[in-house]
């Protein structure tokens, strides 16, 4: 018992700032297992909607944290750990869970309690990460989860004999249906007061002998002693980084293990796995029974079908289409609605305020720039809830498989391809979606090129222009023109995201293209409230940026275009005026004074004004040359009458102002330019936060545009080259 | 390998026939058992597998072949990249 005053002792004096009563009253739970194991269903169930989502400080790993109250009161709080294969750090999700477990994370005391996740039907690998976690010195509870799913398997864990071998309490759960929650809960109160595990296996002499100074290293260095013998073996395989780097000796005793066990025979970086698994081994032969036939599995069958050479692609092209459609046709009514009601509290506040500056800043400045992001809410939602459906399947590691291949052709792994794809419907779920990306270089990679999907927010303003200045004509009989040049742009932006990440991994981000390590889970059927949380999850993060970020963008945006005033003639129409008003504002002359600079591609400086507008949102450009052509700020994309407008506009000279070319030359700018606030605010959060995040979050926003003007810029001279002018 | 991939014929592949010399993880057939022998890629990806129950010494079986491999090791599936699978030095067992 000595171990365990040391150990919690160490945990209390680490962590002063966090108030002696929060310490007392409260049981901090960590949640640690193999990814699959059903941990984040386990940890719904023990939590259900009291949870948290943020991020550990200066990573971009997800912490999730929750909490549930116990009889008496007292809360419990959880933390759902990233699922790890391993201790070994060899992923940032990785080396989060380890820092945490040891109580060195920046504003996280060490866990009261541990519990490890494990999956019944695939004891084996999952005990590797269990063998590392029992020499921590904390107080640990096995869950052995899925026993429904590993019995209809044919495999049948015996518990007791568990327990027995690993000196720990053994849970039997299925999280899915809520099984043995309360016996999990009454395990974790017990677990600190009983002995703490320890490893459970010995090592052959020379291995002993050649750990043994490393060990004494890590103790003089303030190592608990059982921790010090896990991390004396971890370091075999490794080089001393994060926590361990800069302790004095460390490397070079290290380094003489290596040698000395080289010597007398044994694989240096293999030894722990080779006795980790050899333990193992012998802990699966006592305490796994199979029974029933052991023939091919249901995952096998479904395999054989959805990675076929012929069939695999060709279903997963299928899925994808259906996905792509559903997020633009299903979410359309939804749209609609969260338009209404945006309209309908804009309507309320408008009449429920004085004329004057502060309804139309409201109205027009909040209400609107606020509901101008939250109206791509519903695709979201149904995005993420496709994700998260395949994710759950165990279906998108199998999409990850098939798409490598043709992924890998520009340097980037198979799992970049679903962040893309997801950016058709909006670039922030897509670099949300980034995260299962491990390689932090094609992570960064994928985010950069994410936004040159063609968004959702783009359509109001190809459909305005090809709506405009398009002819319908048929094209080869079938086709319309119309909808053909929809398609080259959305073929337009594809193409450039895969060669500029081609470029990128060439030059910047540089490194060896990471080869596929992946697990491919059994199938199961997912659990729909794990998957409506997680989904809720993230459009909670979704409408917290929109009530933040843009919120305060809006604000700015609007005082840009209504100071300062201007004297009106008063005998003008409102649209006029709106027109004049606009003019003499900042933003007016802003455009203005921008002339020069978009004069070479064609554009006047009403179009200069609405780009300026457009840097919070693309779909601004269309409201904004609402507002320039007096038919009042609410216009859209199908408005009639802005497209006559639009049409009708000449010069002094009598020449149309816009032609057909301007028009392609500004759908080809809106193509490449990065002119979205919340994936700005976004790719800040997901590169690192803080300057790092905001440099490359500049980077990408100066890169783009520039490749969005030189791109309309050849459009336009290129098409008057060729004689394409009106 | 002058198969083209989106072949079916290309599923119908024969299994190794010399089983008792070393060689590489691809040029073992569907269905194949092999213990590992050796491992020349880069340490990261060395400690990864390891980790993961593929590390010298250990049986592994070949699920599926297509550009990469599906690969039962210690009964997960996993699913490891062309290249790293040719860095992989096996010694074929039978079945």
């Amino acid at each position: 018992m000595e171990n365990s005053s040391t150990g919690s002792l160490a945990t209390t004096g680490l962590a002063p700032e966090a108030g002696p009563a929060q310490l007392t009253s409260q049981l901090r739970v960590a949640l640690i297992g193999n990814p699959n194991t059903g941990k984040s269903t386990l940890f719904n169930a023990l939590t259900g909607m009291r949870q948290r989502v943020g991020n550990y400080s200066g990573v971009t790993v997800e912490r999730v944290e929750g909490r549930y109250r116990r009889s008496n009161g007292t809360a419990v709080s959880v933390l759902d750990l990233p699922g790890t294969y391993s201790l070994s750090a060899t992923s940032p999700d990785e080396e989060i869970a380890l820092t945490v477990l040891l109580g060195l994370a920046p504003d996280l005391p060490a866990p009261d309690v541990v519990v490890l996740v494990v999956d019944a039907s695939n004891l084996e690998r999952n005990l590797f990460v269990v063998s590392q976690i029992l020499e921590l010195g904390l107080p640990v509870v096995i869950a052995l989860n899925q026993v429904d799913t590993a019995a209809a398997a044919g495999i049948r864990v015996d518990s007791v004999e568990l327990a027995m071998q690993l000196q720990v309490q053994v849970v039997e759960t299925v999280a899915t249906k809520g099984q043995g929650i309360d016996v999990l809960k009454r395990a974790i109160e017990r677990a600190s007061a009983l002995p703490l595990p320890e490893r459970s296996f010995e090592l052959p002499a020379p291995l002993f002998r050649a750990v043994q100074p490393v060990e004494a290293v890590l103790v003089q260095a303030g190592f608990h002693p059982s921790t010090a013998a896990m991390e004396a073996l971890r370091l075999l395989a490794i080089a001393p980084e994060g926590h361990l780097a800069g302790i004095p000796g460390l490397e070079g005793e290290a380094e003489r293990a290596r040698t000395a066990l080289e010597e007398a025979g044994y694989n240096a970086r293999a030894v722990e796995a080779e006795v980790r698994y050899g333990w193992i081994a012998e802990v699966v032969e006592a305490t796994v029974h199979r029974f029933g036939s052991a023939g091919s599995s249901r995952t096998d069958r479904i395999d054989a079908v959805l990675l076929h050479r012929v069939f695999g692609p060709l279903i997963f092209l299928l899925l994808m289409a259906i996905v792509f459609q559903s997020i633009f046709t299903w979410a359309e009514p939804l749209m609609t609605a969260v338009e209404g009601l945006v309209g309908g509290v804009g309507n309320l506040a408008g009449s429920a305020l004085p004329e004057g500056d502060l309804r139309s800043l409201v109205v027009d400045g909040v209400i609107a720039g606020v509901g101008s992001v939250v109206i791509f809410l519903p695709q979201i939602v149904i995005l993420f809830l496709f994700i998260g459906f395949l994710e759950a399947t165990g279906y998108m590691a199998r999409a990850a498989f098939i798409m490598d291949r043709f992924m890998r052709g520009v340097g980037l792994h198979g799992r970049s391809f679903i962040p893309m794809l997801s950016g058709y419907a909006c670039a922030v779920p897509g670099i949300m979606a980034t995260r299962t990306i491990e390689n932090p270089k094609d992570r960064l990679a994928t985010i950069m090129v994410v936004p040159l999907m063609s968004c959702s927010a783009r359509i109001p303003v190809y459909t305005l222009l090809i709506g405009t200045f398009i002819p319908p004509i048929a094209v080869a009989g079938i086709f319309n023109l119309q909808g053909l040049t929809l398609l080259a742009m959305y073929f337009l932006g594809t193409a450039a995201a895969l060669v500029v990440a081609g470029i990128f991994k060439k030059t910047l981000l540089k490194g060896p293209s990471q080869p596929m390590i992946m697990e491919l889970p059994p199938y199961r059927l997912p659990n729909l409230r794990s998957l409506l949380l997680t989904v809720s999850h993230r459009a909670g993060l979704f409408l917290r940026r929109a009530g933040t970020i843009i919120f305060a963008l809006t604000i700015v945006l609007w005082a840009l275009a209504t100071y300062p005033k201007t004297e009106v003639v008063a005998d003008v129409t409102d649209g006029a005026a709106q027109e004049q008003q606009l003019a003499g504002s900042i933003l007016g002359r802003a455009g203005q004074a921008v002339e020069p600079i978009v004069r070479p591609l064609g554009y006047d400086w009403k179009i200069g004004v609405s780009i300026i507008s457009s840097f919070a949102a693309r779909e601004v450009f269309v409201a904004t040359m609402g507002t320039i052509y007096g038919v009042g700020s609410d216009a859209d994309e199908t408005s009639v009458a802005l497209r006559e407008q639009l049409l009708a506009e000449t010069d002094a000279a009598g020449t149309p102002v816009y032609t057909p070319l301007i028009a392609v030359s500004l759908m080809v700018f809106y193509v490449f330019a990065m002119m979205c606030v919340s994936t700005n605010a976004v790719v800040v959060r997901e590169t690192g936060g803080g300057w790092k995040g905001v440099k490359w979050a500049a980077f990408q926003f100066l890169w783009m545009f520039v490749l969005a003007y030189s791109a309309a810029f050849v459009v336009y001279r290129g098409g008057l080259l060729l004689g394409f002018a009106a | 390998m002058s198969i083209p991939w989106w072949a079916p014929w290309r599923q119908a592949e024969t299994k190794v026939k010399n089983q008792c010399t070393a060689c590489l993880l691809t040029s073992c057939g569907r269905g194949s058992r092999a213990a590992v022998l050796r491992m020349d890629c880069a340490g990261e990806e060395a400690k990864k597998l390891r980790n993961l129950g593929l590390y010298e010494g250990s049986c592994v079986t070949v699920l599926d072949r297509q550009d990469g491999y599906v690969l039962d090791v210690r009964g997960s599936r996993l699913a490891v990249g062309r290249h790293l699978a040719g860095a992989i030095t096996v010694l074929p067992l039978g079945g």
